[in-house]
């Protein structure tokens, strides 16, 4: 039976691994790569407590966990001993930290603790505080194993492979091999994360708890097994001892969780773990494991009172200290940003277990574990570091694995539209803007298909005073996602001239109408009738008039564009008059409604502008006449050499009668 | 065995000794077979042309079947058979360098590259690799962009991009990028074919073949682009002629380039043009998209540092339907 247990944990913890190694893009094995987290009852009831909603989901999420747990009462307390992956590392880690030592000695009435334990962290799920997460053993293991020792193991691979690189003769024999590593087991980037030294500090400290027992962790501590002893303390099928029993004490002393009393007699309620040690180590073949419902020889673990009020002060102690630690998103770290796919802060701490299975798919790596930016409550809980690595436009694979749908799972278009945080330019470092020299490396990878960072052509003076034209990128905020790839790429050295600041997530509008630039959609052209024919000779059209519609106009009037958007624009036309060598401009805007035109023209024409008497409202300056008609607003330049007050109140009373009163 | 006060016998003090001596002795050892994985090669140098004799022009094939259109360009231009011989090493340069799909026209068209490799094979090649370096996550721009799997399926080997393939080369002629990390398998190649597609870019205006080779570059290229990327552009075309040109134009970007996305901005063409002048191979494309080629900096410089023909007019483009 032991050589079964040992295959059956060998295999869970290969199975475990494997599905570590397959959170990677493609991401083959979707549906099962979150199936250790999953399979914690103790994550089912705290995050239930914690969120007291969509019960049926967590329900479907955990399954597996309530499968395990349906079987304990009647197979005991398995879980811990054949399956868990935490459960083999301490039984290997256990051999290398300990040796052959008398393991029924143990911190005297330590074994309740896990259950005051579990008592706080699923009283504190109630008061939403999130404990689950930092102490689910499972949460421990993918983390510990995802976070830490794949990002190693991946530097060693790497590193052996660099080594032997050089020598020629081996390289026939080793590509092979090295592709499929890099292909199939090796991270896309090498995979870095902030802090893996403390993540593992946190490990080892779990590990070298075999300095006072073997199984110290399963033994004291564990929630999940708590829950497991708790389903377990009346099982079924369990430890037999038969009158055959000199006392000797042989099975208690190495029994690795410390279940047997009396002298080897007893089993301690909800502490074995099915190991079958004790009776392959019985020198009178004394102990058997059978179904025996009703057979004595359970030895209770009681609850203490004391016990139990520590764990309510415990709990009282708890809460206040993880909430209290600020976390305000909208005044908090101002480069905190989720992934796409968290929408609510709030309800993310509650879901997120902290497990680091979205950390470890992250393709570029940009999802790091988080320390303090969200506070004390959002340790190890994914942020998205972009100039480590960006959020890749087409990826949804964050939200595929994480186990409790605290990442949502979005298809690609919603992605596409998941605004998590806005890029903002340090203009005193980004060069264009600092050094006057042209760099559009931003503009280039923003993966918006309309460009969420555009460039304008700007006039500067150099440094040896001679005017030149500087191509400077800003950010159309209504585009922008927050990806992120314009930090990751951005060529100044240190941190970028672009970052991804912090915004409440939300779903970017639909957007903007975007049309081909000639014929104006539907409602006619109405536009182009506004425009003076005969009426105002000499001049006449140098062409045809040029449309712009929706988006479009940023290729017209690409600095003030924002303005218009903002008050409600539809389309804008343009036509160049000329006559005896000089130009004169009309510029019409369509709004989407005549309060609308009319906020426009007010922008624009500040009310210290001479009015004129033309249009709904009308102002004129020096070398402009603009005037609203309805919904439209129009612009009449002309810088002539003489008599520009006539030129333009002849364009616009020309314009005006295009559009007489009566039809507007 | 006298025991010593702290339990340490001689003997385990022997063996620790020498365990020590030998993971010491070790340690260099290990470190400079690690460092050397990235050492350069010293040798290099930027890669030669094979002299062959293709027919001078630009040879554009129209219709509505990329491979077929492909086929007829390469083999008006004189065929596949003039430039590769048997036995050689082929190495394809493609756009895949954005997460897009084939319809979004960011990346060269899948059935052009599968063409070529299919051709170059046919001409008794011993291997076919295809390369890039590409700006998005490569395992990602590989697969979506269509390129990996056609170009496998076809019998080339695509593989991932890899720093330690990247060699720093003089290039003792160029005005600004003196040396320059380049893809080794590119300067090694017998043949060398780009396959760009023809897009709008922000900066360049347009990228086609010689922006295309900026693909074969190492380092950091950001920075290019904040001194002179015309320039460099023209420098690592320099330091890696290509032997072929084959230019994508069955759909091209006309805008938001060079990563694109929005399927106003994608205009299909249906044209696949072959040319040995990688100049008059960008010439053409430029015109594809309504621009002066001399309008295009780093095209111009090129033709200027004598890397091929920017005048149409003084050159056969035979355009013919397919």
């Amino acid at each position: 039976m032991i050589t079964l247990r040992r295959i059956t944990q060998v295999l869970s913890f290969c199975f475990f691994i494997a599905l570590i190694v397959l959170t990677a893009y493609p991401l083959a094995a979707a549906r099962w790569v979150d199936f250790f987290p999953r399979l914690s009852p103790h994550l089912f009831a705290a995050v239930l407590l914690n969120t007291l909603s969509e019960p049926g989901k967590l329900l479907l999420v955990f399954l597996p966990a309530l499968i395990v747990l349906a079987l304990t009462p009647i197979l005991g307390r398995f879980f811990c001993g054949w399956l868990c992956p935490m459960g083999v590392t301490l039984d290997v880690t256990d051999r290398l930290v300990r040796r052959r030592r008398d393991d029924s000695r143990e911190p005297a009435g330590w074994k309740p603790l896990k259950y005051y334990i579990l008592i706080v962290v699923l009283a504190s799920a109630y008061f939403e505080a999130n404990l689950y997460g930092w102490l689910d053993p499972l949460s421990l293991a993918v983390r510990s194993y995802a976070l830490v020792f794949y990002p190693v193991f991946d530097f060693l691979a790497r590193l052996g492979f660099n080594g032997l690189y050089p020598a020629a003769f081996l390289r026939p024999a080793l590509e092979p091999v090295e592709n499929l590593f890099r292909t199939a087991v090796l991270s896309p980037t090498p995979p870095r994360a902030a802090g893996i030294p403390w993540l593992f500090i946190v490990f080892l400290g779990v590990v070298l708890l075999a300095f006072v027992n073997r199984r110290f962790w399963c033994r004291f501590l564990c929630p999940l097994g708590a829950v497991h002893a708790l389903a377990s303390r009346r099982p079924l099928y369990r430890r037999v001892v038969s009158g055959a029993c000199t006392e000797c004490g042989k099975c208690a002393r190495t029994c690795r969780m410390g279940a047997i009393g009396g002298n080897g007699r007893a089993t301690f309620a909800g502490e074995c773990i099915e190991c079958f040690t004790c009776r392959d180590v019985c020198p009178e073949g004394a102990v058997s494991f059978r179904f025996a419902p009703r057979a004595g020889g359970a030895a209770k673990v009681s609850l203490t009172r004391r016990g139990v009020l520590g764990g309510i002060a415990g709990t009282a102690l708890a809460v206040p200290l993880v909430r209290l630690s600020f976390s305000d998103p909208a005044r908090g770290d101002t480069f905190l940003v989720r992934p796409p796919g968290v929408w609510d802060e709030e309800r993310f701490l509650q879901e997120c277990v902290r497990c680091g299975e979205c950390m470890k798919v992250c393709p570029t790596n940009g999802l790091q574990p988080s320390w303090f930016e969200a506070g004390l409550e959002g340790m190890w809980t994914p942020r998205l570091v972009s100039r480590i690595g960006w959020c890749e436009f087409n990826c949804t694979m964050c939200g595929q694995v994480c186990p409790t749908h605290a990442v949502r799972r979005l298809s690609v278009p919603e992605k596409h539209n998941a605004v998590i945080g806005i890029a903002v330019f340090d203009r005193d470092r980004c060069i264009p803007w600092a050094e006057n020299e042209d760099c559009i490396v931003c503009e280039e990878h923003c993966p918006v298909p309309v460009k969420a960072i555009r460039l304008r052509r700007e006039s500067v003076i150099g440094d040896d005073g001679r005017e030149k034209t500087v191509l400077r990128p800003y950010v159309v905020e209504k585009e922008c996602i927050g990806c992120g790839i314009c930090e990751n790429k951005c060529p100044v050295p240190g941190q970028a001239a672009i970052r991804v600041t912090t915004v409440k997530p939300r779903v970017k509008e639909p957007g903007l109408e975007r049309g081909g630039g000639e014929k104006p959609p539907g409602g006619g052209d109405d536009i182009l009738r506004l425009f003076p024919g005969a009426g105002v000779r000499p001049w006449t059209p140098a062409g045809e008039p040029a449309v712009f519609v929706g988006e479009r106009l940023y290729d017209f009037i690409d600095g003030a564009a924002e303005k218009y958007f903002e008050f409600g624009f539809t389309r804008a036309a343009t036509l160049e008059y000329a006559s005896g060598g000089e130009t004169a401009t009309v510029d019409v805007f369509e709004m989407s409604a005549p309060r609308s035109a009319r906020a426009i023209f007010e922008y624009e024409n500040p009310s210290v502008l001479p009015r004129l008497g033309a249009g709904d409202d009308g102002a004129a300056s020096d070398y402009q006449a603009a005037l609203r008609l309805g919904r439209f607003y129009v612009k009449i330049t002309y810088f002539g050499s003489a008599g520009a007050a006539e030129t333009l109140g002849l364009f616009a009373s020309e314009v005006e009668k295009n559009f007489p009163r009566r039809e507007r | 065995m006298t025991r010593l006060s702290g339990g340490f016998t001689r003997r385990d003090f022997l063996k620790t000794a020498a365990g020590a001596l030998a993971c010491a002795g070790l340690l260099p050892v290990c470190a400079a077979s690690c460092k050397s994985g990235f050492s350069r090669v010293k040798t290099a140098h930027a890669r030669k042309r094979r002299a062959v004799e293709l027919n001078p022009g630009v040879f554009v094939a129209r219709g509505t079947d990329p491979r077929a259109l492909t086929l007829s360009a390469v083999r008006a231009a004189g065929g596949i058979e003039k430039l590769v011989r048997k036995g050689d090493r082929v190495v394809i340069k493609p756009n895949m360098s954005w997460d897009r799909a084939p319809r979004q026209a960011a990346t060269t068209n899948p059935d052009v590259v599968a063409a070529l490799v299919e051709l170059s094979l046919g001409a008794g090649a011993a291997s076919v690799l295809v390369v890039d370096r590409p700006c998005n996550e490569a395992r990602r721009t590989y697969e979506h962009s269509g390129v990996a799997r056609a170009a496998e399926r076809a019998g080339a080997r695509v593989p991932l991009p890899d720093e330690r393939r990247f060699v720093v080369i003089p290039i003792p002629d160029a005005r600004v990028l003196k040396t320059c990390p380049v893809n080794r398998d590119v300067l090694e190649a017998d043949v060398f074919i780009n396959v760009p597609i023809v897009k709008h870019h922000g900066y360049t205006r347009l990228t086609i073949g010689l922006k295309n080779l900026m693909g074969c570059a190492g380092g950091d290229r950001g920075f290019w682009h904040r001194d002179n990327l015309h320039q460099r552009i023209a420098d690592i075309a320099l330091a890696l002629p290509a032997d072929l040109t084959v230019v994508d134009a069955f759909r091209v970007l006309t805008a938001h380039g060079p990563q694109g996305g929005h399927p106003d901005d994608v205009r299909e063409v249906g044209a696949v043009a072959a040319a040995a002048d990688p100049v008059a191979a960008d010439a053409f494309g430029a015109s594809l998209l309504g621009a002066d080629p001399r309008g295009v900096d780093h095209i111009r410089i090129a033709h200027e540092m004598g890397l091929g023909e920017i005048d149409l007019s003084a050159l056969t483009v035979e355009d013919f339907s397919v």
